[in-house]
């Protein structure tokens, strides 16, 4: 076997396991954004000035396709921080697995593999709704399922290197609270990034602006600008792998020694 | 041995080699310069107090803990630069339970055969087949935490044999069973062994390595302090006969044989032409005492005993 057939064999391991609660977890991936969606696309959206938004969007469109790459983000960031931490510590699974042929760094990519799974499910269910309330979504948002994953690998990556470094839960909350939650705040998901001004470059090569700027273009049909299909293909693979590195030099020395 | 013929012919014979063996962690000398030869088709004991390095050095034989220096192969392979072969050739009980909590007995070993490489009908096979050599059948849809401690050293056992290995890796393998749950899991080594696979067997029951291992080395500190076939580290060690007494006595040792006190009991080890000598003088003064043949426990207490670890 080489070594990503190994890291695969991880993610079916992960993946057999959600099966057994799939009904659950579907259940709730499609509740949430739908709940987001009526309160703040149908409830708050009323009250929005729709000039400051894309041309031919609403505010539940603007919103919801932001949402597809926001719940991308969130779901693979807390599969590896809660699901890995407790494989790592208290089920001894990194330790069973790794007296296998598998090593660390191939159940960590595994690991990220599942992440970007999983989440890319999950944020799946956002167009589905969006078509569901009637929202004119593009076919076109199909395309955007692969920038989706690299997203989700990506975050999924982030996780482990916060998750390795955790000596328990309750550290993950200054990850969520100084990062993953500004972060889906201020990458367009509320608001066009627009609004940042002279600071709005910036603020697109933030991670979650990257796929909320491609699913935005794809949800209307258009081609997605082409700074971000770029750093989907560079950036955001080249850091991924990064920290995976990062994430396998610190649990090396915590499992192992 | 097709897979294996590759190695140099030297090797061939030798599962386990290791000289100078040494693995610090920071300042801490866990393994400090072990030598070891490990024969195929042999159980081979790993003894010593707590915090010898038993659980280190197997550890760096299944090519998981690196070493900080010295020579180290297995299967005539490098641990170093060939972990993933060496791995997929080998299997490990732990010291402790990691079994998959979430997880029903059958797709413990299930999913383990996978990592291994087998595919999705093989691994299902193979899972069963463990499952009835492990007498668990009908308890492959329980969970780990619906079983008793037992069956999961069992499963756990079953799991090591996954891939058909060639070694086996026992690190405390009956530690915290019952007695009858201990004796058939020797019975199980026993018929491994008897199989061809070779065993390197950590456990601080004397007993048990008594039974199991053709030779063994008692380690302290990371050294190795004693290494040979059991019976001849009883007969250099604790002689033939042990006699205990109870300590805060006292009574004139005769100074041709060697005693020692452990705990609150003296033992005095002897050969057996001394019997009558002993026990005269005993009786003479009145002692109470109990004769026995002498054992691994007292070899190991010899050895290791001075000081208690903690
Ligand atoms: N990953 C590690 N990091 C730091 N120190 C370690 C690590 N693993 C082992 N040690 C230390 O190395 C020494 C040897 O430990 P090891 O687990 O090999 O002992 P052992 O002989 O298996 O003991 P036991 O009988 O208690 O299982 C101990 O002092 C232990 O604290
Ligand atoms: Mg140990």
């Amino acid at each position: 076997m080489k070594r990503l057939a190994r890291s695969w064999r991880v993610c079916l391991r992960h993946l057999y396991m959600w099966r057994q609660h799939a009904g659950a977890s579907l259940a709730g991936n499609v509740a949430e954004p739908l709940l987001y969606l009526l309160i703040l696309g149908f409830g708050m959206g009323e009250m929005m000035d729709r000039s400051a938004l894309p041309e031919g969007m609403n505010y539940r469109l603007f919103y919801g396709s932001g949402l597809i790459a926001s719940v991308a983000m969130m779901s693979a960031s807390f599969e590896n921080l809660f699901g890995a931490f407790t494989r790592m510590m208290g089920q001894r699974t990194y330790e069973a697995m790794i007296a296998t042929p598998i090593s660390l760094s191939e159940v960590l990519v595994g690991d990220a593999m599942y992440a970007a799974i999983k989440a890319s499910l999950a944020s799946l269910a956002v167009p589905v709704v969006l078509v569901v309330v009637g929202e004119p979504v593009s076919p076109m948002i199909l395309l955007g399922l692969p920038a989706t994953v690299i997203l989700a690998f990506f975050f999924g990556s982030a996780a482990l290197v916060v998750m390795a470094h955790s000596p328990d839960y309750g550290w993950f909350n200054y990850y969520i609270t100084l990062v993953l939650t500004p972060m889906f705040l201020f990458s367009g998901v509320f608001f066009p990034l627009e609004i940042f001004g002279p600071y709005a470059e910036a603020a697109r090569i933030v991670p979650l602006s990257i796929g909320v700027e491609i699913q935005r273009s794809l949800v209307l049909g258009q081609v997605p600008p082409m700074q971000s299909i770029i750093l989907t293909l560079t950036l955001l693979p080249g850091l991924s792998w990064l920290f995976l590195r990062l994430a396998r030099r610190k649990l090396q020395q915590r499992l192992i020694g | 041995m097709s897979s294996s013929s590759y190695a140099p012919l030297s090797m061939d014979d030798l599962v386990i080699t290791a000289a100078g063996l040494k693995r610090r962690f920071g300042a801490l000398v866990a393994v400090d310069g072990v030598d070891l030869a490990v024969e195929r088709g042999e159980c081979f004991g790993l003894l010593g107090p707590n915090g010898a390095g038993k659980t280190s050095i197997t550890r760096m034989v299944q090519a998981v803990l690196p070493r900080t220096e010295g020579a180290l192969t297995v299967l005539g392979l490098d641990p170093g630069r060939q972990g993933a072969e060496i791995r997929a050739r080998i299997g490990v009980v732990p010291q402790g339970d990691n079994l998959d909590p979430d997880l029903s007995a059958q797709m413990n070993l299930q999913i383990y055969a996978r990592f291994f490489g087998a595919g999705a009908r093989e691994a299902e096979i193979r899972a069963r087949e463990l499952l009835e050599f492990a007498r668990l059948s009908d308890r492959s849809e329980d969970r780990p935490a619906q079983l008793s401690g037992g069956m999961r050293r069992r499963i756990i056992l079953a799991r090591a044999m996954v891939n058909r290995s060639e070694l086996l890796l026992l690190d405390e393998p009956t530690t915290a069973l019952d007695p009858q749950a201990r004796h058939q899991v020797w019975t199980w080594l026993k018929g491994l062994k008897e199989d061809g696979l070779s065993l390197l067997l950590t456990t601080h029951d004397m007993d048990e390595a008594e039974r199991l291992c053709d030779r063994l080395l008692v380690l302290d500190q990371g050294r190795v302090i004693a290494e040979g076939r059991p019976p001849d580290l009883i007969r250099r060690y604790a002689k033939e006969q042990v006699i205990e007494v109870d300590a805060g006595t006292h009574w004139e040792v005769p100074e041709a044989v060697q005693c020692e006190t452990h705990g609150g009991t003296t033992y005095v080890y002897f050969e057996r032409a001394q019997l009558g000598l002993l026990t005269g003088a005993l009786t003479a003064v009145g002692l109470p005492y109990r004769v026995r043949s002498a054992n691994l426990e007292d070899v190991f207490l010899r050895l290791t005993g001075r000081d208690l670890r903690t």
